[in-house]
């Protein structure tokens, strides 16, 4: 509350006889919530057929065209977790989804897949940039252990996105 | 405006020569040891800072008539804030029509002793240091029919000498305190047909002394005496002028023609001039020590006793002593019967009774000369009281708190419950207007054109978004036409957040002005 003395208001209109005036001085203040909105261009990525005994093999078609990417909207600076499980023909076979190294861009030229996912989330890319329509490119390699048993494997990548 | 008014009185009623000279004298003696002591007062700085006010309002709406450069008489009671001799006066005209107000010149009643009345009275004025002053007002403009607004100030802290100066605020003034004729308000000019005629003016003590002097039985006088320079050409109609006048014809009679007119008749002590009046011509009436005119025969005036003179005198264009170019020597009988062609002459005549001889010297004496501008209807006056505004605000800070970017007509927390209220102490209408900066976080901002304030001056309750202005760096108009009282006004505030916009804290400071309309 400002109480300000008439008597002080007086003197001052006094000094300026023509019209009296008052003014006073507020404050206002506003907290503009973080937001974020993500959406997934792709749901599914195709190793198709790989050796057994092979690294860094490049799914279909390959990362660097861009396929696998998320638009994002946001008003705050982010980053990007990622998690998944192990690989699995759904019955006994199955191997460790630490063979899957991920990267993430904002160019898909610059992918450079090396962080090896685990089960839980790990942070993958931190930005800055906030905006709408932000596109963020993801790039998968994995590798297939020696004498892998052959057949369909699959894993379930989980991407989190979240306002730091 | 600073001047500083000579302190010299002007009462002389002395008939006598001699007294009048010895008279003479003294104040000439005063005057140069009161001149230099009001040259020590005058480096002393004059300050223009005057902390109390009260408004003068003036009602012209009974005229139809503007004014300008309208002297007016008004009465101040003395405050305690006030000097001794109210000398921290000032006056102040208002000008509505930029809001600006112009220092104008005023006169004590100390320093102004008479007043002119339209009906033709005189009203003795006075200034009584600690109860009351009359106070002779020089104010630029009053319109027809409506009113104008005058300050008076007062409480200056500084020292300062008064700035009443009676002849900046007459029409025409002079008290004939310098040592010279004040040639920047007088042309003089005489001819003669005679080549010894001459004339003179002498200064001194507080009295103009014109003379004229010729051997001869006649001559052609034009303008003895023009003040000119010093008064603007308008109508004549509209002053009265007052003069204090003494003839002094030491060895010979003085006589003077008049010419009465009804309209003079109509007036005990002052002479107006009317409108019916045509032509470039000129009037003067003598007054024998209040007694009445004769209308059918000159005025024998005896040289050796003073009399009062009062007259306009006029073409139109400047105010005049005249010498009648048909000036004649000799006999009552040639009084002119265009009387419109002059308004006086003075002679000394061998055909007067008791006074023989030619035609030799001739003195108008003359204390001081003074003249208002004259309105048929009078304006009035009131003494208002000076106009406030107080504002209590009942809140400092504007709370949006967290909302969401791209969100619209965020209001402000509890503003519904009338949290951002203010109360009002006016005695004035006023209006509401307001500024803010764009809202920052120091990095990060959203344009002030995002919120919007709205008042309402009966319940929060009632603040809607609709009725709301969208705010600017620049002060935008709120709410105008308020009343004086509504004394409690609630303030609703809506912020919209962009797109996108940056989540952070977000800042603006905001101005809220109150002001009279």
């Amino acid at each position: 509350m400002k109480k300000i003395m008439s008597g002080l208001v007086l003197t001052m209109l006094l000094a300026l006889p023509v019209m009296p005036v008052f003014a006073d001085d507020v404050t206002v203040t506003g907290d503009v919530d973080k937001a974020m909105s993500v959406t997934f261009n792709y749901s599914s990525v195709a190793f198709g057929t790989v050796t057994q005994g092979t690294n860094d093999n490049a799914p279909s078609p390959a990362y660097s065209t861009g396929v696998y990417n998320v638009s994002v909207d946001t008003n705050f600076a982010w980053q990007v977790d990622v998690n998944g499980t192990d690989f699995t023909d759904g019955g006994s076979n199955t191997f460790g989804v630490g063979n899957m190294t991920v990267d993430t861009n904002s160019s898909a030229g610059s992918l450079v897949p090396a962080t090896a996912v685990t089960g839980s989330p790990a942070t993958v890319g931190s930005y800055a940039t906030t905006g709408t329509s932000l596109l963020d490119y993801h790039g998968y390699l994995v590798d297939v252990p020696a004498y892998q048993y052959a057949t369909s494997y699959t894993s379930t990548v989980t991407w989190t996105y979240a306002n730091q | 405006m600073q001047q500083v008014t000579h302190p010299l009185s002007h009462g002389h009623t002395q008939t006598n020569k001699g007294r009048v000279e010895i008279m003479r004298q003294k104040r000439l003696v005063d005057f140069l040891f009161l001149f230099t002591l009001f040259s020590l007062f005058l480096i002393i700085p004059v300050n223009a800072d005057w902390s109390q006010i009260k408004n003068i309002s003036i009602n012209n709406t009974q005229n139809p008539n503007e004014l300008m450069d309208f002297q007016f008489l008004i009465n101040v009671t003395k405050e305690s804030e006030m000097l001794s001799g109210f000398d921290d006066l000032a006056f102040f005209w208002y000008n509505e029509t930029n809001d600006s107000e112009t220092q104008i010149p005023f006169c004590l009643g100390r320093d102004c002793p008479e007043w002119m009345n339209n009906d033709g009275s005189l009203t003795s004025l006075s200034t009584a240091n600690d109860s009351f002053t009359d106070v002779v007002l020089n104010v630029k403009y009053i319109p027809a029919s409506n009113y104008s607004k005058v300050f008076m100030k007062y409480q200056n802290d500084t020292p300062m000498n008064s700035l009443s100066d009676s002849e900046a605020t007459w029409w025409v003034n002079d008290e004939f305190n310098d040592v010279y004729l004040n040639t920047s308000k007088w042309n003089t000019s005489l001819s003669f047909k005679s080549a010894n005629g001459n004339y003179s003016f002498e200064e001194s003590g507080g009295i103009l002394n014109m003379t004229t002097w010729d051997d001869s039985t006649s001559y052609s006088g034009a303008d003895l005496l023009t003040y000119e320079s010093y008064v603007p050409k308008e109508d004549p109609a509209v002053v009265w002028v007052s003069m204090k006048h003494y003839f002094n014809s030491p060895n010979y009679g003085a006589m003077s023609y008049f010419y009465e007119r009804e309209e003079i008749q109509s007036h005990s002590s002052w002479f107006a001039r009317d409108n019916t009046h045509n032509g470039n011509d000129a009037e003067i009436m003598y007054k024998n020590n209040n007694t009445a005119f004769s209308t059918s025969t000159p005025s024998i005036i005896d040289p050796t006793s003073g009399y009062y003179v009062y007259g306009l005198v006029t073409d139109g264009n400047f105010f005049a002593f005249y010498q009648d170019e048909n000036f004649e020597d000799n006999a009552t009988s040639n009084i002119p019967s265009d009387l419109d062609d002059y308004f006086s002459k003075y002679r000394a005549t061998s055909s007067l009774s008791g006074y023989g001889g030619v035609f030799r010297t001739n003195s108008i004496l003359i204390d001081y000369v003074r003249g208002r501008r004259y309105s048929a209807v009078e304006p009035t006056y009131l003494f208002e009281e000076a106009p406030y505004i107080s504002i209590t605000f009942n809140y400092s800070s504007v709370i949006f708190g967290s909302m969401t970017q791209g969100s619209a007509n965020n209001p402000a927390q509890n503003q519904a419950s009338g949290v951002y209220n203010v109360t009002i102490d006016t005695n004035i209408n006023y209006e509401v207007l307001a500024n803010a900066t764009d809202f920052s976080d120091g990095t990060y901002t959203i344009a002030i054109a995002n919120m919007n304030m709205g008042l309402n001056e009966t319940s929060a309750g009632n603040l809607v978004v609709g009725d709301s202005v969208q705010l600017s760096t620049s002060p935008v108009t709120i709410e105008t036409s308020l009343s004086l009282t509504d004394t409690v006004n609630y303030h609703g505030f809506w912020l919209d957040v962009p797109n996108n916009q940056y989540a952070s804290s977000y800042q603006s400071n905001m101005t809220v002005t109150y002001q009279s309309v």
